[in-house]
C-alpha cells in the first residue's frame, strides 16, 4: 500500500527532505587542496621556528652542569676488593667506600643529586605490577594484593609492608658528599621535596598513629635492611610510606636507563648558598645495592637544572635537524611550484566542446 | 445472501426445519475439473484427494511434476539450475514450474488471469535466482519448533475443526485445533526476557566478538593478565553495547507494527451468540470462521466457502504479498457456490484436511470432508492468503486453516539479505592481514622474552633473588610461551575490532543522508529514495555495469493509446489535452480518458457510408473493449457493521450494479483502494446518464475528476495487469465502448450508450509462447466469434488465405507496413483479429480440447496445438500502436552513465525495432554508432555471427562507437553453458558501448547479469520497476527498484529503491562518489591509527625485556578506539567530500576515476601499515631519547607517546580532510579537547580505581614539563611532514583526475568570474554532460569498455 500515493489526496504528507544545509550535505565548507604553493609557507614557517627552539634548547641544554661519577666498581674502603664483590659474598654486611672526585666548575643555583641506574628494567610488567597501591595509601590489610607475590608474605608468612618487588628492591647506598676545600665537611642535603607532591600528599599515606605499632604485624620487605618505621628517624613526617625515597623509587622508570633524584643541596646552609662551588670533593657510598648480577650501573650525579630540566641535547639537535630538512623541503617545494605550476594551469584548462545533442 | 451471516434467526432462512442442525450435503465424490485454469498441473488439486490412500503416492508425483518433469522443452536444461532441496524454506515456486529455461518455452498457465503484451509476466517474478540462505537461524528454529508443536496427525495432513463444532470450554489440550499455532505474530527477534541472553548469543556468532572475547577471558589468567581484568572489558561491553542499542531499536520498530497488525480487528463467528463478533486478529484461531468485508485485509490463511458474488468468486489483491498489483480470482470452495444463497457458518460442520504449512505460495492441497463422507478437494484457487485485501466483493467467509506464523505469507517473510562489498571484502582480507601482523609482533616478543631472559637464567638460582625486575622464577621458554598470549591481549588494538561498528554506523549516516537528499526526491510522486540495503552504500561508486530494465525504468510505463489502424486506415492520435468532443457527434458518451478520440474514426465509425468499413471499425474497438482481461472494480458495500451485526439487510445484491444512491463514505471507501495501474477517472458510466444528452459543463464537471461531486455517480475503474490492456481498454471508452463489468461467462459492454451483454465462452489466456490472447463468445446470432488479440507475429501468421489483390490482401499489406512504421516511431504495437465460426465448430474443438488438456504424455504440445488449431484461419481487424513515453532525462541521464564509464545494458521483452527505437531516444545508441545484431535462429549461426563481429572489430574502430543488439533467442544459445558463447559474447560486448538484449525473459535477464558479473569480475548494478526484473535485481551487487507503475516487487526486492530513473545519476556519480571515497578512506585510517598504537607499544619492548608492558595508562589504551579517536573516522567516513557534488555531475567522468579503486588498492593496507611503522618510530624514538637517562616514569612517558600518537592521528585526519566543515573541526578539537580534559579530570580523581596501576596527577606533571609539549610538536611535525609534501608535490606535478577537476574549477571560478554567468546560462545544459578534457576526463566510450 506503500505507493497509494494518490496525488489527489492532498492530506499526503510531503515527505520532501528538509532542504538543510546539514542534511543535504551543504555545509558550508572550505576546500583547502594541498599544493605546492599552498604547503610549502607551512613548511617555511615550521623550519623558520624551530631552528631558533632548537638553539635555544642547545644553550640550556649547555647551562646545565653535570658531574656523573660511575661507582659500581667502588673499592671497599681500605680493602682490595669492590663493595660490589663484597657484598655479594658477605650478604648483608656494610661497606663502604670513597671516591674523591673535582668538580671543575661551579654548579650555580639549585643543585640536586641522582642515583643513576643502567640496564635496571624497572619497567618490567612484572615489576611494574608488583605493588599494593592501597597498601600504599596507609589502608593495611593482612592480605596484601595477589600482584605483590612473591613479595607478599614473608618466610613466616607474615604480611610484607611495603610489599612487591618494587619496594622489595628500594634503592638503599647511602650517598654522601663531602667537600674537600676549604674544610672537609658534608655537604647539607634535604630529603625531602624530591617526590612529586601530589604522590606525598596522596598516594602515599600512613596508617594513622604510630608507625611502629601499626607495622607491627607487618614484616619489612625482605631486602631491607631497615624498618619501615626507620627509613628517616630525622623527620617523621618523611618516614613510613611518606618516606620520599620510597615514593621517589615507588615511581618506576619508562626506561631501564634512568635516574633518580636523590638529594637536593640544601642552599640555606652557609658556603652552599650559590651552589656548590668547584674544587675537590669526596663522595661516600654505603654500598648496599647489588646490581652487577644483571650487569647493571651504578652512578651518582650532581646536577644543576635549567628551564628544561637536566641536561639533554638531543630535543635541541632534533629541532635543528628537523628544522632545516622543512626549509629544505620547502625549498624543493618552492621549485617545484615554480617549474609546475605553469604547466598545471595549462593542464587542467577545461575544454567545453561538442554539446550534446 | 448477505445477511446470512449475521446473527438473525435462522428462520428467516428458507431451509430445512432444524437448521442449525442442518449440513450440507455433497454428491460423494466430487469429479471436479478445471482444466485451463491449473494449467500444467490439475492434477495438484484436483481429484486425487478423493482418494486418501493414494495421497501419499501422489505427493511424490506432484513434487516430481513441480520439479519440473513436464515437459523437457528444447532447453530445458541448458540454463544452471538453481539448488533444489524440496525444503519448505528455499523456494517459493508455482505449480507447472520446471527448471528454468532461458527460453521460457513453457507456457505459463497457473495463474488465472492472463499475461498480456509485456512478454515478461509479473508472476515470473517468482523465478528468482533465490539463495536459501535468506532464512535466518532464528527462522530456521521457528521452524523447527513449530515442527516440533504439531505432533503429526498422519505426517502429511492437518485437521480442521470447525471452533463451532468444538464446545466452548474446551481446553486447548482436548481441542481438535487445540495444537495449531495462533493467529498472534511475533517477527521480532526478542522479548523483554529473551534480549540480553539472544542478543549476546547473537553477537558472538560475529567472530571479531568472540575474538574480543577471547582476550577478556585470557586476562583472566593470572599469568598471562596484561591489564586490569575489569577494564579490559570495556571496549567489548562497548562494542556489545552499541550494536545491542542498535538491535533493540530495530526490534521495537518491529514490535510496534507486530502489536499494531496484532490488534487489528476482524468478525469471527462466535457460536455462543450465533453471530460475527467483533476480534482481534492475535485471536483468530484456526478452525474459526471469518467473515471479511471488501478492502479488508485477510487475517489468517482461510479457505473461502462463501462470498457475495452469486458465482461464488472473489477478487483478491496480493501485492502485500508477492508484489503483484493484479486482481486474482479466488472461488469458493467446491460445492459451496451451490450453497450460495443460505450459507451459514453455524451449518458448516465438515472438517478441512490441508497440507503442512509450506512456503509456497501459489501452492495449497486439502479437502474438505463432509460429515457424510464426502470430500471436496481443495486447491490454492481455494485459498485467502493472509495479508492479502479483498477486493471488488462485498463480503466473503471462510474457514481459518492456517494461522499466524504458519501462514504463506509469513513463512516467506524472509529476513533481509547480507550483500557483502567488494570494499569490505577486500577490507576483511586485510583485517586477517592484521591478524597476521599481530601474530607476529606477539611471536617476535615471545622469542625476545625468551632471548632477554636466559641471560638472567641460570639453572641453580632462583633468579629473582638477585634480578629485582624479575620477581618469577619460570623457564625462560615458559616464560615466553605465557608472553605471548600476553602480548594478544597487550597488541589487541591491532584487530581492529571497532572498524565494524564504526563502519556500520558510518553507513548508517550515509544511507541516511542519501534518504535525506532533496534532489532525489520526487515530488510527482512524493517518494524519496529510499535505502533497502544498509550496507552496501560504498558499492555505488564501483559500478562499471549497469542493467537496466525498459519498461517502466527507461520509460514511464504509462502506455497511451496513440496509433491504430482499421482495415488498413491510420487513425493517428496524437498526444495532447483531451479534446472536448464535438457535440455533432453525440449521442456518443463523453470519454474521460487520456485517448482524445480521432474525428476520422469517430466518423468512420458512425456514418453508415461505407458499412462494411464501418463494422471493422466497430469491431475493433468490441475487441479492444473486450479482449482483454481488464477487471472493472465496483463500489463497495459493506452490509456488516464491525461488530458483526447486520446493518444493510434491506440491500439487495445485485441492485448494487445499477447505481443505487450512495453516501459519500462508500467513495471514500473506495479511494482507499490502491490503483497503481491508474484507472479512468469515472466517468458517466451509469446506463442512466449515458442516455442523457451530454451538455458541455457537465463534462468539464467530470473533468474536474471529483468523486463525491456527483453522489448519483457510481465509480468504474479499469484495473488491468498490464498497461497495455488499459490503454486500448481505454482507447475503447473513447469512441463510447465501455466495459462495464466482467464475469466468467458474461461481459457487460455499454456501446454508445447502449448497455450490451455478451455471452463469453471461453477465454485463452495470454501466454508468452503464443504472444496471443483469444476471447471467444456467443453473438445474439447464434455464431461464435473468436476475438484475437496478440503480437504481430503471431497474428499475422495466423490469418486466413487471402486472395492476391483482393481488398483484404490489400488492407494486409498496408497494416503490415503500418506495424513496421508503429514499431519504429517506438510504439508497442498488436494486431487484432477475429474468426467466425459455427456453433457445431466451435463445439467440436472445444471437446477436441478436452482431449486435448487430459493429462499423459505431451498433453502440452497438444494442448498447444489444440489452442493453435483454434486461433487459426483468422480475419484480420486491425492493429494499435501504443506509446510508452520516456521518463524525464532519461537521454540526459544515459549519457552521463555512459561519460561516467559504464557500461550501460537494456534487457527489455519488447521486440527489437521498438527497443532500438527507445535506445536511440534514450541516448542509449548514438546516430554514429554501428549496431550490430545478433538474432540468429541456431547456435552455428549465433557463434559465427560473434565470431565474424569479433574479428570485424580488429579492423573496424573509427568513428562512433558500436552498439549490440541481441534477441531472446540468441541469448539463449549464448547463456547456453554447453556453447561455451558466453566468453566471446562478452568480450564483444566489451567492445561496444552499449547493449540491447530484446525480447529477454526474466530469467534471462538474471543470467546475464550472472554472466557479467561472474566471467568478467566486475560490480554490477540492475535496475528494473517491475515483478520481472526481481531476479535480475537480486543477482546483481546492487539492485535497484523504480517504485513505478508496476507495483512493488522490485522495490522489496532492491537495496536502493529510486522513484525516478534520472536519480540514478545522481545516486551513481555523487554519493556512489563518495561513499566509495569515503569508506575507503575511512578504513584505511582506522588500521593505520590502530598500527601505530600497537607499533608505539611494540617499540617499548625493546626497553621493557619483552614483558608486554605499556606504558600508555590502560583507561587511554581503551578509550584510544572508543572514544578519542571514534569521530575522525566518522567524519571522514560520512562527511568528507571528496569533490562537490556539483561537479561530480558535471564531469561523469570522474566517476570513472574513482571507479578504478584507487583509493583502496590491493598495496594501499602495506602502505598504510609503512606508513604507521614510520609515524610509530618518529614517536617512540623522539620521545624515547628526549626522555633517556631522566627521572622519567612510566606512565608519564606513555601519556606523552599517548598523547604525540592521537595529535598525529587528528593532523592526519586534517592534513587528509578534502572539505572542511564545522563537523569536522568539532570532531578533531573535541577529540583533542575531550582527550586532556578527560584524563585531567580521571586523573585528579582516582587515586586507586578500577584495580589498575594509578596514574594520579601524570597528566598534570605531563603538561607543566615543557619537554613534554617539545616532543609532542617536534614528533607531529617530523610524522606528518612527509605526508604533507607528498600530497603537496603530487598535487603539484601529478595530480589525480578528481583534483585534477577541483583545480580546474577552482580556477575558471577565479579567473572567469566576470564570464561565468554567462558560460551558465547560455551554455547551460548543453556542455555539461559532455564535458571533455584532453587528459582523460572523459574517455571515448570504447576506450572505456576497452579498459573495463
Amino acid at each position: 500500500m506503500a505507493t497509494s500515493s494518490d496525488t489527489s489526496d492532498h492530506n499526503v504528507k510531503s515527505k520532501r527532505p528538509a532542504d538543510s544545509a546539514f542534511k543535504q550535505q551543504r555545509l558550508p565548507a572550505w576546500q583547502p587542496i594541498l599544493t605546492a604553493g599552498t604547503v610549502l609557507p607551512t613548511f617555511f614557517v615550521i623550519g623558520i621556528a624551530f631552528i631558533p627552539v632548537g638553539v635555544g634548547l642547545l644553550y640550556f641544554s649547555d647551562e646545565v652542569k653535570e658531574h656523573v661519577i660511575d661507582y659500581t666498581y667502588c673499592l671497599k674502603d681500605d680493602e682490595n676488593i669492590t663493595c660490589a664483590e663484597y657484598i655479594k659474598q658477605n650478604f648483608m654486611e656494610p661497606c663502604t667506600c670513597s671516591i674523591p672526585f673535582n668538580l671543575t666548575e661551579d654548579f650555580k643555583g639549585d643543585v640536586y643529586f641522582y642515583y643513576g641506574l643502567s640496564n635496571y628494567y624497572q619497567n618490567h610488567r612484572r615489576y611494574v605490577k608488583s605493588r599494593d597501591d592501597n597498601q600504599l595509601l596507609g589502608r593495611l590489610s593482612l592480605n596484601p594484593s595477589s600482584d605483590c607475590e612473591p613479595f607478599a608474605y614473608d618466610n613466616k608468612k607474615r604480611p610484607i609492608a611495603p610489599c612487591g618487588a618494587i619496594a622489595n628492591s628500594l634503592f638503599n647506598d647511602t650517598l654522601t658528599v663531602h667537600s674537600q676545600e676549604p674544610t672537609t665537611k658534608v655537604v647539607p642535603v634535604l630529603r625531602t621535596g624530591i617526590a612529586w607532591d601530589s604522590d606525598k600528599r596522596i598516594k602515599f599515606q600512613n596508617p594513622p598513629g604510630d608507625l611502629k605499632s601499626e607495622f607491627a604485624n607487618f614484616s619489612k620487605p625482605v631486602n631491607w635492611r631497615l624498618n619501615i618505621w626507620e627509613l628517616d628517624l630525622a623527620d617523621p613526617n618523611n618516614n613510613g610510606f611518606q618516606n620520599e625515597d620510597l615514593i621517589v623509587w615507588m615511581r618506576t622508570a619508562a626506561l631501564p636507563t634512568f635516574r633518580k633524584l636523590y638529594r637536593r643541596v640544601d642552599h640555606s646552609k652557609v658556603g652552599f648558598s650559590d651552589g656548590l662551588m668547584h674544587g675537590a670533593y669526596v663522595l661516600e657510598v654505603a654500598y648496599n645495592y647489588s646490581v652487577i648480577d644483571f650487569d647493571g650501573r651504578k652512578s651518582f650525579i650532581i646536577s644543576t637544572t635549567s628551564l628544561l630540566g637536566g641536561k639533554n641535547p638531543f630535543l635541541g639537535v632534533a629541532y635543528v635537524v628537523v628544522g632545516t630538512l622543512c626549509l629544505l623541503l620547502g625549498i624543493v617545494l618552492l621549485v617545484i611550484h615554480v617549474r609546475c605550476s605553469k604547466s598545471t594551469t595549462e593542464m587542467i584548462n577545461v575544454n567545453p566542446r561538442t554539446p550534446y545533442s | 445472501m448477505s445477511t446470512e451471516g449475521s446473527g438473525e434467526t435462522p428462520s428467516t432462512v428458507p431451509s430445512l426445519p432444524g437448521a442449525p442442525e442442518q449440513t450440507y450435503l455433497f454428491p460423494k465424490v466430487k469429479g471436479h475439473s478445471r482444466s485451463i485454469s491449473h494449467g500444467g498441473t490439475p492434477m495438484l488439486a484436483g481429484n486425487p484427494a478423493a482418494q486418501r490412500p493414494l495421497k501419499s503416492a501422489l505427493r511424490g508425483h506432484q513434487r516430481a511434476l513441480s520439479h519440473g518433469q513436464i515437459v523437457e522443452g528444447p532447453r530445458a536444461a541448458s540454463g544452471p539450475g538453481h539448488s533444489r532441496t524440496g525444503s519448505r524454506t528455499d523456494f517459493i515456486l508455482p505449480p507447472g514450474h520446471r527448471e528454468p529455461a532461458p527460453a521460457s518455452a513453457q507456457p505459463r498457465l497457473s495463474s488465472i488471469r492472463a499475461h498480456h503484451s509485456r512478454q515478461a509476466s509479473r508472476s515470473d517474478s517468482i523465478y528468482t535466482i533465490r539463495r536459501s540462505s535468506v532464512i535466518g537461524p532464528w527462522r530456521r528454529a521457528v521452524f523447527w519448533l513449530l515442527r516440533r508443536q504439531q505432533p503429526a496427525v498422519d505426517n502429511r495432513l492437518l485437521i480442521v475443526t470447525p471452533n463451532h463444532l468444538v464446545p466452548d470450554k474446551t481446553p486447548p489440550k482436548d481441542h481438535p485445533n487445540g495444537h495449531r499455532c495462533d493467529n498472534k505474530i511475533r517477527t521480532t527477534k526478542y522479548t523483554l526476557l529473551s534480549f540480553l541472553p539472544k542478543n549476546l548469543f547473537e553477537q558472538f556468532h560475529r567472530i571479531a566478538n568472540v575474538y574480543f572475547i577471547f582476550i577478556v577471558l585470557l586476562n583472566w589468567v593470572p599469568a598471562i593478565s596484561a591489564f586490569g581484568k575489569e577494564v579490559a572489558m570495556l571496549p567489548v561491553l562497548f562494542v556489545l553495547g552499541v550494536t545491542a542499542i542498535k538491535d533493540l531499536f530495530e526490534d521495537r520498530r518491529r514490535h510496534l507494527s507486530d502489536k499494531r497488525i496484532n490488534n487489528s480487528f476482524c468478525r469471527v463467528y462466535k457460536k455462543s451468540t450465533d453471530r460475527y463478533m467483533r476480534v482481534k486478529w492475535r485471536d483468530v484461531r484456526v478452525g474459526d470462521i471469518i467473515h471479511l468485508s471488501n478492502n479488508e485485509a485477510v487475517p489468517a490463511d482461510m479457505v473461502l466457502l462463501h462470498t457475495s458474488n452469486p458465482i461464488g468468486i472473489c477478487y483478491l489483491d496480493t501485492c502485500n504479498l508477492d508484489g503483484e498489483t493484479n486482481l486474482k480470482q479466488r472461488i469458493v470452495a467446491p460445492g459451496f457456490k451451490d450453497k450460495h444463497a443460505d450459507f451459514k457458518p453455524l451449518k458448516f460442520r465438515s472438517t478441512v484436511e490441508v497440507e503442512r504449512p509450506s512456503t509456497k505460495i501459489y501452492r495449497f492441497t486439502g479437502t474438505i470432508s463432509h460429515p457424510n463422507g464426502a470430500r471436496v478437494p481443495l486447491n490454492s484457487e481455494h485459498l485467502l492468503l493472509r495479508e492479502c485485501t479483498i477486493k471488488n466483493t462485498d463480503y466473503v467467509e471462510g474457514i481459518v486453516v492456517y494461522a499466524g506464523h504458519e501462514t504463506k505469507a509469513m513463512l516467506n517473510n524472509g529476513g533481509p539479505r547480507y550483500k557483502c562489498s567488494t570494499l569490505e571484502k577486500k577490507m576483511n582480507t586485510d583485517v586477517i592481514w592484521c591478524v597476521l601482523v599481530l601474530l607476529f609482533l606477539c611471536c617476535a616478543g615471545a622469542v625476545g622474552c625468551k632471548v632477554w631472559l636466559d641471560q638472567y637464567y641460570t639453572p641453580d638460582m632462583p633468579m629473582y633473588k638477585f634480578v629485582p625486575f624479575v620477581p618469577y622464577d619460570a623457564k625462560p621458554a615458559y616464560e615466553g610461551l605465557l608472553i605471548f598470549w600476553t602480548y594478544i591481549i597487550a597488541l589487541q588494538v591491532m584487530i581492529p575490532v571497532s572498524l565494524y561498528v564504526t563502519i556500520e554506523m558510518t553507513k548508517l549516516l550515509q544511507v541516511y543522508h542519501i534518504h535525506q537528499d532533496v534532489e532525489m526526491y520526487d515530488p510527482a510522486t512524493n517518494t524519496r529514495t529510499e535505502c533497502r540495503a544498509l550496507n552496501i552504500t560504498e558499492e555505488l561508486g564501483q559500478i562499471k555495469y549497469l542493467f537496466s530494465d525498459k519498461t517502466g525504468t527507461l520509460t514511464e510505463n504509462k502506455m497511451v493509446f496513440r496509433r491504430c489502424t482499421v482495415g488498413g486506415v491510420d487513425y493517428d492520435h496524437p498526444p495532447g489535452p483531451p479534446a472536448e468532443p464535438s457535440p455533432e457527434l453525440a449521442p456518443i458518451v463523453t470519454p474521460i480518458s487520456k485517448v482524445s478520440p480521432n474525428r476520422r474514426l469517430l466518423q468512420h465509425l458512425l456514418d453508415n457510408n461505407d458499412a462494411q468499413h464501418t463494422q471493422k471499425v466497430r469491431e475493433f474497438l468490441l475487441i479492444l473493449a473486450v479482449c482483454n482481461t481488464v477487471a472493472v472494480s465496483q463500489p463497495h458495500v459493506d452490509t456488516m457493521q464491525m461488530s458483526g451485526s447486520n446493518s444493510g439487510e434491506q440491500y439487495d445484491k445485485p441492485s448494487r450494479s445499477n447505481g443505487t444512491l450512495r453516501s459519500n463514505d462508500k467513495y471514500a471507501r473506495l479511494t482507499e483502494s490502491r490503483s497503481t495501474t491508474p484507472s479512468p477517472p469515472p466517468s458517466t458510466t451509469s446506463p442512466l446518464r449515458i442516455r442523457l444528452p451530454k451538455l458541455p459543463f457537465v463534462s468539464k464537471d467530470e473533468n474536474s475528476s471529483e468523486p463525491s461531486t456527483s453522489a448519483e455517480q457510481q465509480l468504474a475503474r479499469y484495473e488491468a495487469e498490464s498497461p497495455d490492456e488499459l490503454a486500448l481498454a481505454e482507447a475503447a471508452l473513447a469512441y463510447g465502448y465501455e466495459l462495464r463489468s466482467r464475469a466468467p461467462d458474461e461481459v457487460e459492454l455499454g456501446i454508445r450508450g447502449e448497455l450490451t451483454r455478451l455471452k463469453v465462452l471461453r477465454v485463452q489466456q495470454f501466454d508468452a509462447n503464443r504472444k496471443c490472447m483469444s476471447v471467444a463468445m456467443r453473438m445474439p446470432t447464434g455464431q461464435v466469434v473468436l476475438y484475437v488479440k496478440g503480437a504481430d507475429s503471431t497474428v499475422l501468421n495466423a490469418l486466413a488465405p487471402m486472395r492476391s489483390g483482393s481488398a483484404e490482401s490489400a488492407a494486409y499489406e498496408r497494416t503490415r507496413t503500418l506495424i513496421t512504421e508503429y514499431s519504429r516511431a517506438g510504439l508497442r504495437t498488436l494486431v487484432m483479429a477475429k474468426r467466425t465460426m459455427q456453433l457445431a465448430l466451435w463445439e467440436e474443438w472445444l471437446a477436441g480440447h478436452a482431449r486435448a488438456s487430459e493429462m499423459g504424455e505431451g498433453r502440452e504440445k497438444r494442448m498447444r496445438a489444440s489452442l493453435a488449431r483454434l486461433e487459426s484461419a483468422l480475419a484480420l481487424v486491425g492493429a494499435s500502436g501504443v506509446e510508452d513515453r520516456l521518463q524525464e532525462a532519461v537521454p540526459r541521464t544515459v549519457r552521463a552513465l555512459l561519460d561516467a564509464g559504464l557500461a550501460v545494458w537494456v534487457l527489455t521483452g519488447d521486440k527489437p525495432e521498438t527497443a532500438v527505437n527507445i535506445a536511440y531516444s534514450a541516448a542509449l545508441f548514438s546516430p554514429a554508432d554501428r549496431l550490430l545484431h545478433l538474432m540468429s535462429r541456431d547456435k552455428e549461426h549465433a557463434e559465427s555471427t560473434i565470431k565474424s563481429y569479433l574479428e570485424g572489430g580488429a579492423e573496424g574502430g573509427g568513428e562512433g562507437g558500436r552498439a549490440l543488439v541481441v534477441d531472446g533467442r540468441t541469448l539463449t544459445y549464448i547463456l547456453d553453458r554447453r556453447s561455451g558463447l558466453v566468453t566471446p559474447f562478452l568480450s564483444l560486448a566489451r567492445r561496444c558501448s552499449a547493449v540491447l538484449c530484446c525480447r529477454a525473459t526474466p530469467l534471462q535477464k538474471a543470467y546475464i547479469v550472472k554472466a557479467v558479473k561472474e566471467e568478467l569480475s566486475v560490480t554490477t548494478l540492475a535496475i528494473g520497476d517491475g515483478a520481472n526484473d526481481v531476479s535480475m535485481i537480486q543477482t546483481a551487487d546492487v539492485g535497484v527498484g523504480l517504485s513505478g507503475q508496476e507495483g512493488r516487487q522490485a522495490v522489496m526486492a532492491s537495496d536502493f529503491a529510486l522513484s525516478r530513473f534520472k536519480f540514478i545519476e545522481r545516486l551513481l556519480l555523487v554519493h556512489g562518489h563518495w561513499c566509495y571515497d569515503r569508506l575507503a578512506r575511512m578504513i584505511l585510517y582506522f588500521f593505520l591509527k590502530n598500527a601505530t598504537f600497537v607499533f608505539l607499544i611494540f617499540w617499548y619492548q625493546l626497553y621493557c625485556g619483552f614483558s608486554a608492558m605499556v606504558m600508555i595508562d590502560q583507561i587511554h589504551l581503551m578509550s584510544y578506539n572508543l572514544m578519542f579517536t571514534a569521530f575522525p573516522p566518522l567524519v571522514i567516513g560520512a562527511y568528507d567530500r571528496a569533490a562537490p557534488a556539483s561537479l561530480l555531475t558535471e564531469r561523469p567522468g570522474l566517476y570513472a576515476a574513482a571507479r578504478r579503486g584507487l583509493a583502496y588498492r590491493r598495496h594501499s593496507y602495506w602502505l598504510v601499515l609503512a606508513e604507521s611503522v614510520y609515524i610509530s618510530v618518529v614517536i617512540f624514538f623522539t620521545a624515547a631519547a628526549a626522555y633517556w637517562d631522566t627521572d622519567v616514569d612510566v606512565w608519564l612517558f606513555g601519556t606523552c607517546a599517548m598523547t604525540c600518537c592521537l595529535l598525529i592521528m587528528l593532523v592526519y585526519v586534517a592534513i587528509e580532510t578534502r572539505s572542511w566543515t564545522v563537523i569536522h573541526l568539532l570532531a578533531l578539537s573535541g577529540s583533542l579537547i575531550a582527550f586532556f580534559v578527560l584524563t585531567l579530570i580521571y586523573q585528579s580523581l582516582c587515586v586507586s580505581c578500577f584495580n589498575l596501576p594509578s596514574t594520579y596527577y601524570v597528566m598534570h606533571h605531563a603538561i607543566s614539563d615543557p619537554i613534554y609539549w617539545l616532543v609532542v610538536i617536534i614528533t607531529t611535525v617530523t610524522a606528518l611532514a612527509p605526508r604533507l609534501a607528498y600530497h603537496a608535490i603530487r598535487n603539484s606535478v601529478r595530480p589525480g583526475t578528481l583534483r585534477r577537476a577541483v583545480l580546474a574549477r577552482r580556477r575558471n571560478a577565479r579567473s572567469r568570474l566576470p564570464y561565468a554567468a554567462h558560460y551558465r546560462t547560455s551554455a547551460s545544459q548543453a556542455h555539461v554532460y559532455r564535458s571533455t578534457d584532453e587528459d582523460g576526463l572523459q574517455k571515448p566510450q570504447t576506450e572505456v569498455v576497452a579498459i573495463t
